[in-house]
């Protein structure tokens, strides 16, 4: 059971629906704690990430992951370009070369993509950012993967844990990001970044459902 | 000399900086480039690591950049921006911590004084001390640092030194400090300057914020010492300098 280039793509086409469907959502959420953008911002990037898809769909999956990272670095305009840009374009190097992937093959990029967000971001998890629904998808994924579970029953849990990832940054207070400024007055909403990124991981499962 | 590049979430308030920046460069020389804003014309706010891109290319020569930035992404961006030029050019870029109004100015006055990257990135991280002492907050007294133990050493060697007394209505401030530490930058050592009256310092003598951070007005008693290759020059040209009531 793999996942192919065209599952790839039709993941990226189907992210950047859900951003577009979600963007009012995103943006009410950044506007309790943050500027108001996220969902814009989210939104800029994918629409970009769009028209220079079709130059790119005959690279492999790495060279087209690398590719929406390069896209949404010039668009989206606040933290989430280049930590999103970060996702796809580390998540891509890990998987250069191939035409499709198995459940470890996604463990390890997607490991790989939060690693970079960290180094960039230097967020640690409780600081209510993406990383809080990151770390536990790879935890969850490499798991799953150690115990020979199946590509979709990885997938399944993955999304699951980032959801709930996303949700424990509501009672939290920031630390990283913009958010931080609002010290004691973040806590009690749940952050942008988490909710998109759980889109992120969501959206694999209702794609790849078939894989 | 060092280029300054200037990273906002708005092209307003980056454009109102490099103006007020470039009003205060003493060289024409000190290019400063700014990158801001996305969408069309740039005129929403945020920001493009792709854009601070084009910027380095723009004004990178080997004696390098210093970068100031806003915030948030404003940082992100920028180091994103140097994952993706090549390293050889990184090696010459500094990010700066400085707050971005008093950092681009104080940057951009120290870059026009030929510094190197080193110093410039110093002098705009010390901006803010001048503000907090013309505050008078307590958090900034003594705000002169002690000299490190580093700059202890350099003065270890054998030392010239001298005691003068300002001459200067301005004191060591304003174009008589430029004078000063334009003059300590000809030689080929190392100066420190003291205010005797004030006892504040000793600073290094090439920093233009240090030297005005010591306070010394007009007759305070400074001491200067000097160490290596050229240090009897450089006191000869500074007690020239003082004797000449900085050419005023
Ligand atoms: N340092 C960081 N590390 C990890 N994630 C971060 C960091 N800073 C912000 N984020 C994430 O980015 C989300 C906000 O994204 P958004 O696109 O709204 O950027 P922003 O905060 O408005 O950017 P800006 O810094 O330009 O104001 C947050 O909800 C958080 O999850
Ligand atoms: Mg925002």
């Amino acid at each position: 059971m793999s996942v192919t280039r065209d599952d790839v793509l039709l993941w990226i086409r189907a992210y950047a629906e859900v951003i577009d469907s979600n963007m009012e959502y995103l943006t009410e959420l950044d506007a309790k704690i943050g500027d108001a953008d996220h969902g814009a911002n989210m939104n800029r990037g994918f629409k970009a990430v769009l028209t220079k898809l079709p130059d790119n769909e005959d690279k492999d999956i790495g060279g087209i992951m690398m590719a929406v990272g390069m896209a949404l670095l010039s668009k989206v305009g606040g933290a989430g370009g280049p930590l999103y840009s970060t996702i796809f374009i580390q998540a891509g190097k890990s998987i250069d070369g191939k035409m499709e992937f198995g459940l470890e093959d996604w463990a390890k990029a997607l490991e790989a993509a939060t690693i970079g967000v960290i180094n960039l971001g230097k967020a640690s998890l409780g600081d209510k950012t993406m990383v809080d629904a990151l770390i536990p998808a790879v935890e969850a994924l490499k798991e799953a993967s150690q115990q020979g579970l199946s590509l979709r029953e990885g997938l399944e849990k993955s999304a699951k844990a980032a959801e709930k990832g996303m949700i424990a940054t509501i009672p939290l207070v920031a630390r990283k990001g913009r958010a931080s400024y609002l010290g004691e007055r973040s806590a009690g909403h749940q952050d942008p970044g988490a909710t998109s990124t759980f889109m992120l991981l969501d959206t694999a499962v209702k794609v790849w459902a078939e894989v | 000399m060092v280029n300054l590049l200037l990273v906002s979430h708005s092209k307003k308030l980056v454009d109102g900086v490099a103006e007020m920046a470039r009003q205060m460069v003493s060289s024409d020389k000190v290019k400063i480039a700014t990158a801001a804003g996305v969408g069309e014309d740039n005129q929403d706010l945020g920001t493009n690591a792709m854009e601070i891109v084009e910027a380095i290319h723009e004004i990178y020569t080997e004696d390098g950049i210093l970068v100031l930035m806003d915030l948030g992404s404003a940082i992100l961006s920028t180091e994103m921006a140097l994952e993706i030029i090549p390293s050889e050019m990184k090696a010459n870029i500094k990010i700066c911590p400085a707050p971005f109004v008093e950092g681009a100015i104080s940057a951009g006055v120290q870059a026009g004084l030929g510094s190197d990257l080193d110093t410039v990135y110093r002098e705009a991280v010390n901006s803010l001390k001048a503000k907090i002492e013309q505050l008078g907050d307590d958090e900034g007294e003594g705000i002169i640092e002690e000299p490190s133990t580093e700059t202890e050493q350099k003065l270890g060697g054998e030392t010239r030194e001298v005691t003068l007394i300002v001459p200067s209505e301005q004191g060591l401030h304003a174009r008589p400090a430029v004078l000063f530490v334009q003059t300590t930058n000809d030689y080929d050592a190392t100066v420190m300057v003291r205010n005797l009256t004030e006892n504040k310092g000793p600073v290094e003598a090439n920093s233009l914020l240090s030297v005005m951070l010591l306070a010394a007005r007009k007759g305070h008693e400074v001491h200067i010492t000097a160490e290596g290759p050229q240090k009897d020059e450089v006191i000869t040209a500074l007690v020239s300098l003082f004797e000449r009531n900085f050419d005023e």
